[in-house]
Order: structure tokens, then C-alpha cells, then sequence
């Protein structure tokens, strides 16, 4: 069986946009400020390639287009972990208090996703290999959308604003995520006799996702401002004590001013 | 299907703070060539003067009260000066809360950093309530100047604090850090 008209168009603006995304990548060397951004770039378009080269030599229902599919989509979804990561990594690096438990988390995140993959796979009927990557696609989907919400509300709270391509990435992976959640979702309770309607939409989201990431390589980088000089550990450490001490004065003395207006 | 509303408040929840990102982005560029004694509280210091207004204000129409028993109601045209005053205050509080929040990120230890993280939203908390407070008492029975003073004090104390703690990590050689955190507050 062959794919449709719909579907050829879709791949091939896909196949378009990830060489695109790739060639800017290079061109604008953001390999030297993001590499796994950059090497997710280059994955996207050796499995595109692999893919689309076995459904022309075996057609789109043989065996090997289906163990391609299913591999190259374990390895991409390995390197949007690893984009997230660096994400987290570029932005909260700098924090010696955060980034360590933020390290933590993270390799949680994944032996708790990649576990319920396994059990999944292993208690299921149908193929282990699809539903390994499945399982772990939906565990790990919406791992992706709470550690980016997580990393732009912490942005936020904290003036640790992104920078213009770090934000697009963190748009794209969330609006890819977001899509994913509910793709998935419906794909398991209602329309698994609709699989092809679930890769095309999956494909229209990932196109989305790709058109954010090239928005701001459009134009040349903007320069890395240095990041504000840190304060010695030990100035830090004396300072922030002394101030500890003064903010539990002041919640009293507001708690205490708060208490006797409402009496 | 609850994936699908996590998803939805998950999507809502980035949507919103990356609004709140280009704001503090505008706001940053907004500060780079804004003086430095711009950038740090500055409308509580006008306190006397509200209060010399409102006085004056009072002694027109009101003159057989008491004055700390004087109320004043957003309402009142003559009283303006109070709501203006009060988000001025307002502003004070966030800014001090915005440098707080970017010393206390720098803290080398994950524990000392809690604790003031939770000192933080205490003092947050408690700020929060009583600003509900005084917009419940300028719509209904009017806030009076005793109230307005003790809403200064709060904000004065930790703008008094958070000098201290700045002058601190100026004296230890570090100015362009303090520069750099002035100016993205």
C-alpha cells in the first residue's frame, strides 16, 4: 500500500523543514551554544532519510518500514530528552543550588518514563517494540510539557529570562508535547482503526514545532551577553544567613501587623 | 482524559509564563539607560507628602474628626492620591521582592536557598493579604491613615533590607553584579 496524496505532501514538507532546520543549525553554528540541539537537527534528517528510503525499496507496510519507523522514532524521542535536558542545562546551570537537584529530577524523570515503557511492553500482546516506544512517548510527553512549564515559570519567578532560540525550542518541544498528550490520548481510547489520521496530526505538529525552531535562525545570532558576575561562596553564604535571619523578622512583624487587621 | 486537561492547564501554564518572560524582557530593555536611584524602591519615601495632602484635604471638609480616625474611600476625588500612593507601594514591594529573588538563586547551598525561598513566600503571602485588605477597606468603610502608615513601614523595612543587603555585596567588590541585578529587577 502506498501513501496518499496528503500524506506524500505532508512528508515532504517535513522532510523539507527538518533539512532546512539542519542546514541552519550549521549555518548559524548553533552546534557551539546548543551541540544536542544541533545533533537532534541532524538526527531528524538521517531518520527521515532512512525512512523514507525504506518505504521506497520495501513500500509502507512491509517489515522493515515498520522496524525502521518504530527505531527511528526511539532514537529522535531519546534526543528530545537530551534537548530538554540541555535546555535545562544552559539555563540553570549557573545555579549551584538548583542545577543539582535539577540533574536529579531529570534522570528520575527518565528511569521512571523508561520503567513503565518496559512493563508496558513486556505485559503486552501486540508488539513490545511499538508499545516500548509508545509507553515511553506518552511518559515521557508529558514529562517534557511540566519541565519546560517548570523552567519558564522558574524563568519568571526568578528574572532568568531565555534567550530568542532557547525560547522558540522551549514553544516548539511544548506545543509539540501538548499535541502529542492529547494525539495520544485519543489515538488509545478511540481511534487506534485511525492510525494514519494520528501520523499525519503528529506530523502537522511536529511541522509546527519545526517552523518555531526557524523562526530566529532567520537571522544571524544575537551575541551571548556574559552572565552576572556570582558572588564568592563564602561572601555568599554569610550574606544570605544574615538575611535569612532578617526576613523571618519581617514575616513576623507582618504576620503579627496582618493578624491585628482582621480582628 | 485527564491527560488531555493536564495537558490543556499544562499548555495554559507555559502560555502565561512566557508572557510574563517578554514583559520582564520589555521592562529589562525598558531599564538599561534608566538612572540607578530609579531602579530601587523610591514611592514610600513619599509618605509625609500623601500624607500632608490628605491633611489639607481633610481640613477642608472633615474638620470635627479625629485624624487618625479619618477613613479615605477610592471614591472620593480628593482622595486619589491614596489609591495612587498605594500602587506605588505596590510597585516598591515587587521590586524588593524581584532583587530579593535574584540574590537568593545565587545561594551556594540547596537548604539555605529553601528557607529564604520559603521566607520569600511568606512574606509574599502576608503582603498579599493585607493589599487585599486595604482594596476591601478603600471600596467599603475607607482605609485610614494609620493603616497606610504601617503599610509603609512594611515596605520601607524591607527596602531597608534589601539596601543593606545590596551595599553588602557592593562593599565585597562585587558592583556589577549589584548593577546587573538592579537592572533586570
Amino acid at each position: 500500500m502506498h501513501l496518499t496524496l496528503s500524506e506524500n505532501l505532508l512528508w515532504w514538507l517535513g522532510i523539507g523543514l527538518k533539512f532546512l532546520l539542519c542546514v541552519l543549525v550549521f549555518y548559524r553554528r548553533l552546534y557551539k551554544r546548543l551541540p544536542l540541539f544541533s545533533l537532534y537537527a541532524v538526527f531528524l534528517v538521517v531518520e527521515v532519510s532512512a525512512v523514507w528510503l525504506v518505504y521506497r525499496v520495501w513500500g509502507y507496510r512491509s517489515f522493515p518500514a515498520w522496524y525502521t519507523y518504530w527505531w527511528a522514532s526511539a532514537v529522535v524521542l531519546i534526543a528530545r530528552f537530551l534537548v530538554v535536558a540541555e535546555l535545562c542545562w544552559t539555563s540553570l546551570s549557573t545555579y549551584r543550588a538548583i542545577w543539582p537537584l535539577v540533574r536529579k529530577l531529570l534522570i528520575f524523570i527518565a528511569v521512571v518514563a523508561l520503567s513503565y515503557a518496559a512493563v508496558t511492553a513486556f505485559r503486552t500482546k501486540s508488539s513490545p517494540l511499538a508499545t516500548f516506544v509508545l509507553s515511553s512517548e506518552r511518559a515521557l510527553e508529558i514529562s517534557f510539557a511540566f519541565i519546560l512549564v517548570a523552567l519558564v515559570g522558574f524563568g519568571a519567578r526568578y528574572m532568568a529570562v531565555l534567550r530568542p532560540v532557547e525560547s522558540n525550542i522551549v514553544i516548539g518541544l511544548g506545543a509539540y508535547s501538548f499535541f502529542q498528550v492529547i494525539n495520544n490520548t485519543f489515538m488509545q481510547e478511540w481511534m487506534s482503526k485511525y492510525f494514519h489520521w494520528w501520523v499525519s496530526v503528529r506530523m502537522v505538529a511536529f511541522d509546527i514545532a519545526m517552523l518555531i525552531w526557524i523562526i530566529p535562525l532567520r537571522n544571524p545570532l544575537p551575541p551571548v551577553e556574559p552572565s552576572p558576575t556570582l558572588i564568592s561562596e563564602s561572601v555568599a553564604v554569610g550574606l544570605l544567613r544574615q538575611l535569612l535571619a532578617q526576613m523571618r523578622e519581617i514575616t513576623e512583624e507582618m504576620k503579627r501587623i496582618t493578624r491585628s487587621k482582621w480582628k | 482524559m485527564l491527560s488531555v486537561i493536564l495537558a490543556i492547564l499544562v499548555a495554559l501554564s507555559l502560555v502565561y509564563f512566557l508572557r510574563s518572560q517578554r514583559e520582564i524582557e520589555r521592562r529589562i530593555s525598558s531599564q538599561r539607560n534608566t538612572p540607578r536611584e530609579q531602579l530601587v524602591p523610591r514611592h514610600y519615601k513619599s509618605f509625609t507628602q500623601v500624607e500632608n495632602a490628605l491633611w489639607a484635604a481633610v481640613q477642608e471638609h472633615k474638620r470635627s474628626m479625629t485624624w487618625e480616625q479619618v477613613r479615605f474611600k477610592a471614591r472620593e476625588p480628593e482622595f486619589r492620591i491614596v489609591r495612587d500612593y498605594i500602587d506605588g507601594v505596590r510597585e516598591d514591594f515587587r521590586r524588593d521582592h524581584r532583587i530579593y529573588g535574584q540574590v537568593i538563586i545565587h545561594s551556594p547551598e540547596m537548604r539555605l536557598f529553601a528557607q529564604l525561598e520559603w521566607q520569600r513566600v511568606k512574606v509574599e503571602f502576608a503582603y498579599y493579604k493585607w493589599c487585599a485588605l486595604a482594596w476591601l477597606l478603600l471600596r467599603t468603610v475607607g482605609i485610614s491613615v494609620h493603616d497606610l502608615r504601617q503599610l509603609t513601614e512594611i515596605v520601607a523595612t524591607l527596602a531597608y533590607r534589601v539596601r543593606s543587603m545590596l551595599a553588602t555585596i557592593e562593599n565585597s567588590g562585587q558592583v556589577e553584579f549589584v548593577d546587573s541585578i538592579l537592572r533586570q529587577s
